[in-house]
Order: C-alpha cells, then structure tokens, then sequence
C-alpha cells in the first residue's frame, strides 16, 4: 500500500490544490511534496533493509478483459533512486521558489504535484499498458505548465515539445501492442514482455527496437532528436524546467533501461553500434554548441543533451563488467541533483537581474559570495571533478564504453573523454561570465541568496560532497541491477 | 427469335432510348417527359414478366404520380422553355470516365455470374398474396417493415410540414 | 422492441405536445421525460433478452449486444438532451417537431442496432436521414442553413439508391433478405463460391455505409452540413446518428460478409488512410471551430473504420461500443461550448478559461479525449480499435499511420486549448451557461474521465 500512496498523495494533493485556492496553495504544496519525501524516505528504507517487501509493490486487477493489472512494484536500485530523485526535487523546488511566487499560484503547483504523480507512476510501473498511461499523464501537467509561464514565445515551443513526445510515445504504443500481441496469454506485464520479447526473431526485433528506442530518444533527447528541448528549456519557466531536465528526461532512459534492453535484447544488440555513434555525436555536437552560447539557459540546456548523451551511450555500452549501466544509474540521480541545482541558481540570477544574457552578467562574485560559492561547487560537480558526486558515475560510465563489445570502442571512448574536456571549458565559462569580471549596472544590485534558497543550496551541497566522498551509497543500490 | 424476345428488345430500347435522352437533352421540361417514357418502359417490362401488379403500381405511382410531380415543380420553379447550361468540358469529360469505370465494373461482374433459368414462376404475384404476405405475422410476413414505414411516412410528413409552414416573420 | 414502439409513439406524442402545449419550457420537459422512459425501457428490454437472443418477424434479431448497445446509445442521446434542449427549442418556431424528429430518428437508430433483414437495414437508415435533412434545414432564414438541407438530401438520395442497388444485386445472389437465412449464409461462406454479384452489391453497400459514416472519398457533404445546420442539431448528427451507422455496418459487415473479408478488407483499408488523411489534414487548415470539428468526426471516422477493418474480432465489438460513447460524449460536451459562444473562431475562444473556468475545463477534458491522450476515454477508445487490428497481425503499417494522423490531430483540437488557456482575450458569450449547465457539463467530462480508468464499465 506505501506504494499506492507515492502516487495518490501528490495526485489527490494536486487536485486538492485546484480546489483550495490561491491563498493556502503554497504551503499546501509543500507539505504535499515533503509527505511525498517522506514515503519515499521510508520506501528507501524499506527497500534498503529488504522489510516490509509486500508495501514495495502493489497489485490488483485493473481492465481484466485486456490482461492488464494496476500493477507497481519498486523492485530494483533504479527505480529506488528514480523515486529518491522525484522525492527530494519537487519539495526543494517549491522552497526556493518561495520569494518569487508565480501567478495563479494553486494552479501552478497543482499542476506541478500532478505532474509529479505521473513521473512517480512511470518509474514504478510494472505494467506496459500503465507505463504508457502515466507516461503521457505526466506529460499533460508539463504541458500546461510551460504553455502558461515562461518566455514570450513558450506557447509554440511547448508545443513542439508536445507534438514531438506525442508522435514518439504513439508509435511505442503499437510496438507495445505488437509485442502484446505475441504474448501467449495475452498480458501486459513486465515479466510477460520480457519472456516474449526475447523469443521473437531478430528481423522483427530490430524495427521494434526503432519503434521503442525513438520514443525514448525524443524525451532523453538524443542528437538527432533533441530540437525540441533547447528551446523548451529557455521557454518554460525555471521550476518546469527544473522538472523537466531533472526528470522528464530520466523517464527517456529509465525507460531504455526497463522496457527497452530487457525486451529487445537481439535488436538493441543489433543496433548499438548506431545508438552509440548517435549519442557520441550528441555529447560532442552539444558541447560544442554549449560554448558558444550566450544565454545562460540554453547553456546548461546543451549541457544537458552532452551528459544524457554519454550516459545513454553508457546504458548501450554492453560492457562485461556492468560498469557502464551501473555508473549510468548512478549518473541518472546525480545529474539530476546537479541540474537541479543550477536551474535554481539559473532562476535566482534570472529573478534578480531580469536577463539570461550572460554578456549582461558579471561580478557577482564580489557582492554575493553565497552565491558564488554554491555556483562553483555545483558547477564543478557537473564536470564531475573528483569529490563531486559526478566524478564516480562519470568515470564508470567512460570505463564502461571503454570495456564496450562494440568493435568501434576505442573511438567512442576518446570522442567520450573529449566530451568531458569540453564540458569543463564551457562550465568553467559560464562561472567566469556570471561570477567575475567587472560589475555591471545590473549586477551592481544583486542580492545574495535569502535563507530558504541558502538551506536548499546547502541541502544540495551536502548531497554532492556525501555522494562525492562516500560514493558507495549509491554503489549498494545498484550492484545488482 | 420469337415474339417474347422481340418484344422484350424493344422494351428495353425504349428505356435505355429514353433514359439516354432525359439525361443529354438541355430542356428541362423534355428531360422529364423522357423520363416518363423510361418509366413507361419499365411497365411495360413488368407486364412482360407477367408481374402485372407491379406493373400497375409503376404506373400509377411512378408514371402517374412521380412524374407529374416532376412536371409541376419545372412548371413552378423554372422557365420550361429555358435551357439548361452546357458543363465544363473538363466535368464533362470525368462524369464520363467515372460514369463507365462503373458500368465496367458492374458489367464484368454480371456477365461472368452464371444466371440460372428458372423453369416456372417460384412464387405467384397475385394481389392476394402480396397482400397476405405484406401484413402477415408469421416469419417471412412483411408486417414489422409495414409498420416501420408507417413511421417512416410520418416523419417525413412532419418534416415536409416543418419546412414548408410558413413563419410569421415571412409573412411580415 | 420496446423502445422501438416508444419511440415511434413518443414522437406522436411530441407532435400532439405542440399543438396542446403552449410553454416551450412544458415542451422541453415532455422531451426530457420521453427520453428518460426510453431510457428505462431501453433498461428492461436489455434484461429481458440478456439471457436469449430473440427474433422479431424473421426481421430482427435483438441481442445482449444490440440491446446494451441500445441503452448506450439512449444515455447519450439523453445527455445530448439534457444539454441542448433549450438550445433547440432556440432554433425556431416548430420545437415540438424538433424533438418529435429527433424520437424518431432515435427509432432508427433501434432499427439499426438490431436488423436481421437488409429490408429493414434500408428502413432503418431512411428512417435515421429523412428528419436529418429537415434538422439540417430549420435554420429556415439562414441560407447556410437551406444549402446544408438541401445537399444532405441530394447526397443522402444518391447514396439511398447504391444502397438499394446494392441490396437487389444480393438478392439476385442470394435469392433471400434474411441476413439469417440457409440461403444467405451460405452464399457468402467463402470467397471461391461467392457470386459476382454479390461482389458489386458488397462494394456498394460499402459506398453507401461510406457516404453515411462520411468516409473519405464520399465525405465531401459532411463539412458543408454539419457546419450549415443549426449548432444544435449538428451534435446529435455528428456524433448519435453517426455511430449507430457504424454499428449497423459492423452488423452487416462481420456477421454476413466476415467470411469473405478479403473481397472488401482492402477497400476499407484505402477508404481508412484516405478519411484519415483528409480529415485531419484539413481541420487543420480550419479557422471556425464548428466547421473543424465537422472534420475532426471525418478523422474520427477513420479511426471507427477500424473496428470495421479488424473482421470477427472481439475487441472490435468493444472498441466500437466504447468508441461510440466516448465520442459522442466528447463531441457533445465540445459542442456545448461552442454553442455558449458568439464567435465560432479560434479567437473567439481566446481567454475563455478566465471567465468561464468551467466550460474551459470541460472542453479540454472533451478535446484531450479527442486526441486519445490517456486517462480519458478517447484513450481506450482508440486502443481498442487499433489493437483490434493489431491482434489481426497484418496491415501493421496503417496502424502506424493512424498514430500518427493521431499526433497531427492533436494540432488542432490542442489549438483550441491554447486559445482558451494561454491566450488572453474576451471570450464573448452569446448566452452565459447556467449552473444547471455546468453541472450536466462537469458530468459530462466525469464520465469521459471515468472511462478514461475503467473503460470495462461500457462492455456491459
């Protein structure tokens, strides 16, 4: 049943918060998501002791005429962090935007606690046809929420990022159906896929592989999917974005990891060479872009395309030694933190000095040293310097391609290092336009960080030292995945 | 040859005749009267068949009714005399094109279905039995369909009474 | 059978209600209270035959299936009822005759349920046209209005007199009208002993069920009338007349001819991807939301045109009850809006979710359901029929292409949200909806929601 309550909470309390009006929405969403925290807290620890098994997972009939239960389970070290994830971004989120609360506001964190149910229910879903459900359910919230606040022109690009994850999740629908067809006794659920979809003949898995893998590909994004999410990114207001780089784009490879390598073995096998070579190109091609950026919001979004890209590649590395998914996983949860983090950076300049331009910015180093100090440590964890929690699943993840069975490893694995180079020159970049230099007129007035943005900043930091120092933490989770 | 065959060829030269020039003539009011001497024909072929109810509802109803009807609503609402516009070459030319795909469709597939003759009539087409049959009860009894076109007639009835009663503000 | 008779009475009873009846409001309530006794009837007779088929005359054959259907089809229109009925004693000065064309109409919509003989397939559906064409022309001032009569009448004449042909040509080969009949079954057990004739007849039963579902190439009246004809009247053919065309042609289509599918199964296919192609591709390019949603149920035909394509398959038969439901829901709770609205543009909806919160949000719940976003029943609705064809296992290349007619669908009917959401404006009202409205509204988008979690609640 604890299960159960990891959706229901933030589903009934983002309904509730339509109901209850602009005043009470605020603290109403906070204590919704800290609830949420705390049952995730508790499923970790469950999880962790291996007690209370029966609360983890969650079972009943749902539309038995198709063979489709209500089924949830959170029954490995990926959904475990995937829910920690999901857990700990929305109530750190919500804290640090209580300065610069947007309008409307209970529709806004209504939508946004709706939003977060639907996530939840991706990364426990045991069910395909209940993945898909909530695959587009967290969609819709997302939807809303960058059509209704963000940049001037959010209303089109939300739009394209609609259309784009639409047509991707249509299409894995019937490959979904294809495979459900094949199965004896006709059922949706995980096991039943993953039995059937490993007997079907290579020919057939290789097109289904298209049909699953550009669907995930459009929500990671990889390179050439992912023009769409720059624009999204600079749009959508700075909390959704939060979400959205955070976790919508986990769902693309969480999704690769659970419905996708166990079902189609054969044709993701077939295929790695050019997965890989898609996501290599991505890391570079992005990183590239990255650097000649001059809003700082489109910065980390490219930021964000190079590091989905190495850990896609990582989860299709097929290393013997399982490094390469492992250190994906773990990468999955502390990119999330790290982005996390800079998004609430992002918006704190972008609130204060009403500019993403990073020519306008410069000198804050000087007025604001909280500021500048939680910039350069989360900034550093991004390029995973050792220490940071980045450094651990970054490293994995590169050994991991380098043990690769793809013939062309050798390649990849170096274009892979240069990518982590250049992540660094734009990284470090972007520290040195928004922290030194000269101050500006507009820099000249900047506040330092109030305390509710400071306690979140220092909860984020201490996740990214603890994890850089005692790395093992997540190591647990995922030894066997 | 003999007298039935004669005669049955010259029925159905005199629907097709007609039928061709109701639709090519450009008078409107010609059109129709071609038109009567089709449905004349079609008569004509159902006394041929020794269906001879049939035959005079298809003149009463469709010679004797329809058509006058047809008549009246040209004489009520066009210039008798006036010609009708000549089509575009280019409708023309598809009205054609279609109007023979289908005929050439629906020819081949009858001249390839082998028709069987029937040695005597199955069922005999006297009014009696038409009428026995039409509000019979029991199963093969047309009495449900009756009904239903009872209800049929009626809707139609209060449509037709709905579109032509006048408002008061036409009256005005 | 009942509802049957009832409807046909209730229709009588509407008529005598104008004449005797001077209020409008005494009018409406009598509509009302007939549509819920037939509703109730519809309830009875389902229990009755729920246990054994049953067959009237050798004409009809009334079953668990077609009686469920009935009661269906009955909510619905009661639903449509409840609405609208202000709106249509609005249209003009006749109401009572309105409302007694509707009963009747809804007496071939029982017909087509549950015919087991082409004679009464043909009286069902003439039935179901002729008060149509009128409902179509009441708008007697408006000349939009006459042209929309007038069109449906000659194209539903035309197509009247294929289905005719259509129907001699399978009696000349079957020598019977009884679906039922030795004589019939047995001429279209298999394809090799089919008759040629029996082929022509097939296609142009097929034509004539086109022209009344408006699948492409035969849709070409449907934006013209369902845009001309009052707004209150175009709900109820767009969406209950509609559907239960659909059920009479999966009746025909799997019970008679399922055997010899390969002489039809490519036909619909093309018929398929064209009204997909068609009717999504141009409600894009439309500015009045009436007449987009005129195309939106071309496209929504083709996704029917499944459960057609998809012979003998039980997912079918379901795909289509809930397919009609959710539809006819949805399609009603969209006109509702639209009906409340001075300006049928998009910009006339620009900032709706402002002043009306409540049409807003019912419209999107109705729209989302269009699109078949899940937790919607447009959702199961869709995946029922598609995964009909799926099961089939061949022709997977026009499921593909319907998912993705789907994504351009969600252009359009996205596009209204965005309107009504994101975009500021008057939004003016031509009459401001009642509470009694938002509530039938809101239950309305409930049920559409509920089906969206719980689609088995329409199997019956």
């Amino acid at each position: 049943m604890l299960i159960l309550l990891l959706i229901l909470v933030p589903f009934i309390g983002g309904l509730a918060s339509f109901l209850f009006g602009e005043k009470m929405a605020y603290a109403w969403a906070v204590f919704t998501s800290l609830l949420t925290l705390a049952i995730a807290g508790t499923a970790y620890y469950f999880y962790s002791q291996a007690t209370h098994t029966t609360d983890l997972s969650f079972d009943c009939p749902w539309i038995e005429s198709i063979g489709s239960t209500f089924s949830l389970s959170m029954s490995d070290g990926l959904s475990v962090l995937m829910i920690g994830l999901t857990g700990l971004l929305f109530p750190c989120v919500f804290i640090s935007m209580q300065n610069k609360q947007p309008e409307r506001k209970h529709v806004f964190y209504g939508l946004m606690l709706l939003a977060q149910a639907g996530l939840i229910g991706v990364f426990l879903a045991k069910d395909a046809l209940l993945f898909y459900l909530f695959w587009e359910v967290a969609l819709i919230p997302v939807y809303f929420l960058s059509s209704m606040y963000g940049g001037p022109n959010r209303i089109p690009v939300t739009f394209k990022f609609f259309v784009y994850t639409f047509v991707g999740s249509l299409v894995m629908l019937v490959a979904l159906l294809i495979i459900y067809n094949h199965t004896p006794v006709h059922s949706f659920s995980w096991d039943a896929f993953v039995s059937v979809g490993r007997s079907l003949p290579e020919a057939d898995q290789s097109w289904l592989f298209w049909m699953l893998f550009i669907a995930f590909a459009i929500k990671m994004p990889v390179f050439p999917f992912h023009t769409w999410q720059p624009d999204a990114y600079e749009q959508s207001a700075t909390p959704v974005t939060v979400v959205l780089s955070a976790i919508m784009v986990k769902m693309g490879l969480f999704a690769v990891v659970r419905w996708l390598l166990p079902i189609i073995p054969l044709g993701s096998i077939h295929w790695m060479n050019v997965v890989l070579l898609l996501c290599i190109i991505g890391v570079v091609y992005a990183s590239c872009m990255a650097m000649v950026q001059t809003n700082i919001k489109r910065l980390i979004a490219y930021s964000s395309i190079a590091h989905i890209g190495l850990m896609c590649a990582a989860i299709f590395s097929y290393s013997n030694n399982l490094l390469g998914v492992q250190g994906a996983y773990i990468q999955m949860f502390n990119h999330g933190i790290n982005i996390m983090g800079l998004w609430i950076l992002v918006s704190i300049v972008e609130n204060r000095l009403g500019t993403q331009d990073l020519r306008e910015m410069g000198g804050i180093a000087k007025i604001a040293p909280r500021f500048t100090i939680a910039l350069v440590l989360i900034s550093l964890a991004n390029i995973a310097l050792p220490l940071t929690n980045g450094f651990v699943g970054e490293f994995m993840m590169l050994n991991g391609l380098f043990n690769s069975i793809s013939t062309y490893r050798m390649v990849f694995t170096i274009i892979a290092g240069l990518g982590v180079i250049l992540s660094a020159v734009y990284t470090l970049g972007m520290i040195q336009k928004v922290a030194y230099g000269e101050l500006n007129e507009k820099t000249a007035s900047m506040k330092d960080l109030t305390m509710n943005e400071w306690i979140i900043l220092l909860v984020i930091m201490g996740i990214i030292l603890f994890l850089g120092f005692y790395p093992n933490a997540l190591m647990l989770l995922v030894d066997t995945p | 040859m003999n007298g039935a065959n004669i005669l049955f060829y010259l029925l159905a030269a005199m629907i097709l005749g007609s039928g061709l020039l109701a639709v090519t003539t450009r008078q409107l009011f010609r059109a129709a009267i071609y038109l009567l001497f089709s449905l004349i024909g079609m008569a004509g072929m159902y006394f041929w068949l020794q269906y001879e109810f049939i035959a005079a509802v298809q003149v009463v109803v469709y010679v004797g009714g329809i058509t006058v009807l047809i008549i009246f609503s040209i004489f009520l609402t066009q210039q008798a005399g006036e010609k009708m516009l000549v089509k575009k070459t280019g409708q023309q030319i598809f009205a054609a094109i279609a109007a023979f795909c289908g005929f050439a469709l629906v020819m081949v597939q009858i001249v390839q279905n082998n028709f069987t003759a029937t040695k005597n009539l199955s069922l005999s087409p006297s009014v009696t039995n038409i009428g026995n049959q039409m509000l019979g009860v029991d199963k093969g009894g047309y009495a449900l369909p009756f009904e239903v076109v009872s209800i049929l007639l009626l809707a139609a009835l209060i449509g037709s009474i709905v579109i032509a009663l006048r408002t008061p503000t036409q009256t005005s | 059978m009942n509802a049957i008779v009832l409807s046909g009475i209730w229709g009588v009873v509407m008529m005598f209600a104008g004449l005797f009846l001077k209020s409008s409001k005494q009018i409406q309530w009598t509509a009302l209270l007939g549509i819920i006794a037939l509703l109730v009837v519809s309830i009875l007779d389902y229990q009755a035959h729920s246990v054994q088929a049953q067959t009237y005359f050798g004409m009809m054959t009334i079953d668990v299936y077609t009686s469920w259907f009935s009661i269906l089809i009955t909510a619905c229109c009661a639903m449509y009822l409840l609405i609208f009925h202000k709106d249509i004693a609005a249209v003009g000065k006749n109401e009572a005759e309105y409302f007694a064309l509707i009963f009747f109409v809804m007496c071939g919509v029982y017909l087509l349920a549950s015919y087991s003989n082409l004679l009464i397939l043909f009286l069902g559906i003439e039935i179901l046209s002729i008060p149509q064409y009128i409902l179509a022309g009441s708008d007697k001032e408006n000349i939009k209005s006459n042209e929309a009569s007038l069109k449906y009448f000659l194209m539903g004449a035309f197509s009247t007199g294929l289905l005719l042909m259509g129907m001699t040509l399978i009696y000349g080969a079957t020598g019977s009208f009884d679906i039922t009949s030795e004589k019939f079954v047995g001429q279209f057990e298999q394809l090799s002993s089919m008759s040629s004739l029996s082929f022509v007849g097939i296609l142009l039963l097929l034509i004539s069920f086109g022209f009344k579902v408006s699948a492409a190439p035969l849709h070409l009246w449907t934006p013209d009338v369902y845009d001309g004809s009052p707004t209150a009247f175009t709900p109820f053919m767009a969406t209950i007349v509609k559907v239960s065309v659909f059920v009479a042609f999966i009746r025909l289509f799997h019970f008679s001819f399922g055997n010899v599918s390969d002489a039809w199964q490519i036909a619909i296919a093309s018929m398929i991807v064209l009204t997909l192609i068609i009717g999504n591709v141009t409600a894009v390019y439309q500015q009045s939301l009436k007449r987009m949603m005129a195309y939106s149920s071309i496209a929504q035909a083709g996704f029917m045109l499944f459960s057609i394509f998809a012979v003998n398959s039980t997912l079918a038969y379901k795909g289509i009850l809930l397919y009609s439901v959710v539809y006819s829901l949805a399609s009603i709770g969209v006109f509702a809006v639209i009906i409340k609205m001075k300006d049928y543009t998009y910009d006339g909806f620009n900032g709706l979710a402002k002043k009306q919160p409540v049409l807003a949000f019912t419209a999107t719940v109705c729209l989302l359901s269009l699109v078949g976003i899940p937790l919607t029943g447009g959702f199961f609705a869709k995946y029922f029929v598609l995964s009909a064809v799926v099961e089939q296992g061949k022709y997977i290349w026009i499921v593909v292409f319907a998912v993705l007619m789907a994504a351009i669908s969600a252009y359009y009917y996205f596009r209204v949200i965005r309107s009504m959401y994101f975009k500021t404006g008057e939004a003016a009202m031509h009459t401001e909806p009642t509470t009694w409205d938002k509530t039938l509204l809101i239950l309305n988008a409930m049920i559409i929601l509920l089906l969206g979690v719980l689609p088995s609640l329409v199997f019956g």
